[in-house]
């Protein structure tokens, strides 16, 4: 693996690494966050969240990443990877010192 | 010999290509391939899923052993709800992904097998579970897409519209039918239980009180696509490959408290020791083909893991497949090369679902 690919790479989990630990946290989930596949479902099917935890995930995001959802804007909470790929595309990697 | 559905005849009729699955000759395909999937991305697919294996039992009788067989909570499913999880065998391997829906008294339990149906039943079925098999007595019916709650809603009043995902309610249509919310293709969906005598009655009336909502027919060849590119877990494909439900991501289908399950200390044991591999959405590049089960992924020239199953997703116009891969490069935004049948192919890894599907789009309370 390359510099590049593991620079890419270390951006990526430590957004994934926060996201799982805020989600966990947040909604008191009976999981590790190595039981968490990024790509699990959050709404519905897989961790099957309800309208109320899609809103205290909206400020989870706002809060730790200090990035805003649209309001109505479920489709970023498709999955654990399309929150990171939604931070990423909104500037928190960069907030965080990462060049992905 | 296959077993058929109570509808084989009418689907023939319709021009239905037969397959086995699950010793059942199912439905495959109604119409080509593209256009059953747009059914079921832009309106609804109507599809006969009676070959799943059913089980009754009242929920006296059946709801602890079934607790200590399968992996979820079983105990605690409350009335109207189901719980989706899975059976598994003592080395904690998938057999069966099963829905179980708890209606008043009775209990149900739909299973999908990836092992031989009977080693499902004797597993699920045994002389204390207060199950019985009833595979041959019930219809089941699946009704996804984004417009999949026309019907239901025409059919059974607008209450339907407020079941929340994962529930069973108990309706009346030309007699007794279940409706139960739950879907695999990352739209809306509903299954309609009922007397396997009423199949033809049934399918004729949810087709067409959805004629309005465009709904067609499909077959079960389709779903393999919309699971796949709806990143729903197919046991069919990925379970059966990888069969390990932790490196598939299924924690969420098992209860690690609970204290007895079929499995639970392999299961656990390999929690503990910490999971090597995941699985990971791959996309060929556009303009490319060609990527099947077994070939080998690499990034930056060094093999991370192979393909594990793969299908054409029409709304991305593109190649896309699950690879069971090492989880230091599990991770998607990454450029990888498939290595399939002598030649190389540009790809890349995946968030998943890779689009957002219609009905999250779609605000119930406002149709």
């Amino acid at each position: 693996m390359n510099a590049t690919t593991r620079r890419k790479i270390a951006v990526r989990a430590e957004l994934i690494r926060r996201v799982k630990d805020d989600l966990i946290g947040r909604l008191s989930l009976p999981y590790q966050p190595e039981d968490l596949h990024e790509d699990v479902s959050l709404l519905g099917s897989g961790l099957g969240l309800d309208s109320l935890d899609a809103l205290e995930v909206v400020l989870g995001i706002e809060q730790e990443f200090g990035v805003r959802v649209e309001e109505g804007n479920v489709s970023v909470l498709r999955s654990i990877n399309t929150i990171v790929d939604y931070l990423m595309a909104h500037g928190a990697a960069t907030a965080q010192g990462g060049d992905a | 010999m296959s077993r058929r559905t109570p509808l084989h005849p009418r689907l023939a009729q319709a021009g239905a290509v037969f397959v086995d699955r699950d010793d059942f000759e199912v439905c495959g395909a109604l119409a080509d391939r593209e256009s059953e999937y747009r059914t079921v991305r832009e309106h609804a697919g109507l599809a006969d899923f009676s070959h799943l294996l059913k089980f009754r039992g009242r929920v006296d009788d059946a709801l602890y052993p079934l607790d200590e067989t399968l992996t979820g909570n079983v105990a605690n499913l409350r009335f109207g709800r189901v719980l989706h999880t899975l059976l598994t065998d003592a080395e904690g391997r998938i057999l069966a992904d099963c829905l179980v829906a708890c209606d008043d008294e009775d209990l149900f339990v739909l299973a999908e097998p990836c092992a031989p149906s009977a080693a499902v039943h004797e597993r699920l079925c045994g002389p204390d579970s207060g199950l019985t098999n009833v595979t041959d007595d019930l219809v089941v019916l699946s009704l996804d897409g984004p417009t999949a709650w026309g019907a239901p809603r025409d059919l059974f009043g607008r209450d339907v519209l407020g079941m929340p995902y994962l529930s069973i309610e108990p309706h009346e249509l030309d007699g007794p039918v279940h409706l139960i919310r739950a879907g695999k293709t990352a739209e809306f969906g509903y299954l309609v239980m009922a007397d396997a005598a009423r199949a033809t009655g049934l399918w004729d009336r949810l087709l067409d009180a959805g004629a309005r909502h465009g709904t067609g027919p499909v077959g079960l060849d389709v779903h393999d696509d919309l699971r796949l590119d709806g990143r729903f877990f197919n046991v069919h494909r990925e379970g059966r490959v990888v069969g390990d439900p932790l490196e598939l991501g299924l924690q969420w289908m098992i209860d690690f408290a609970k204290d007895t399950f079929v499995g639970r200390d392999a299961i656990l044991g390999r929690r503990l020791a910490g999971v090597t591999h995941k699985l990971l959405g791959v996309a060929l590049a556009a303009g490319q083909d060609g990527m099947a089960q077994d070939d080998d992924v690499l990034l930056d020239g060094e093999s991370v893991g192979r393909i594990v199953t793969t299908g054409w997703s029409y709304t991305m116009g593109r190649r896309i497949g699950l690879a069971r891969v090492v989880c230091q490069a599990a991770f998607s935004g990454l450029d990888l090369t498939v290595r399939h049948q002598g030649g190389e192919r540009d790809a890349v890894s995946l968030s998943m679902p890779p689009f957002v599907p219609k009905s999250l789009t779609v605000r119930l309370d406002e149709v």
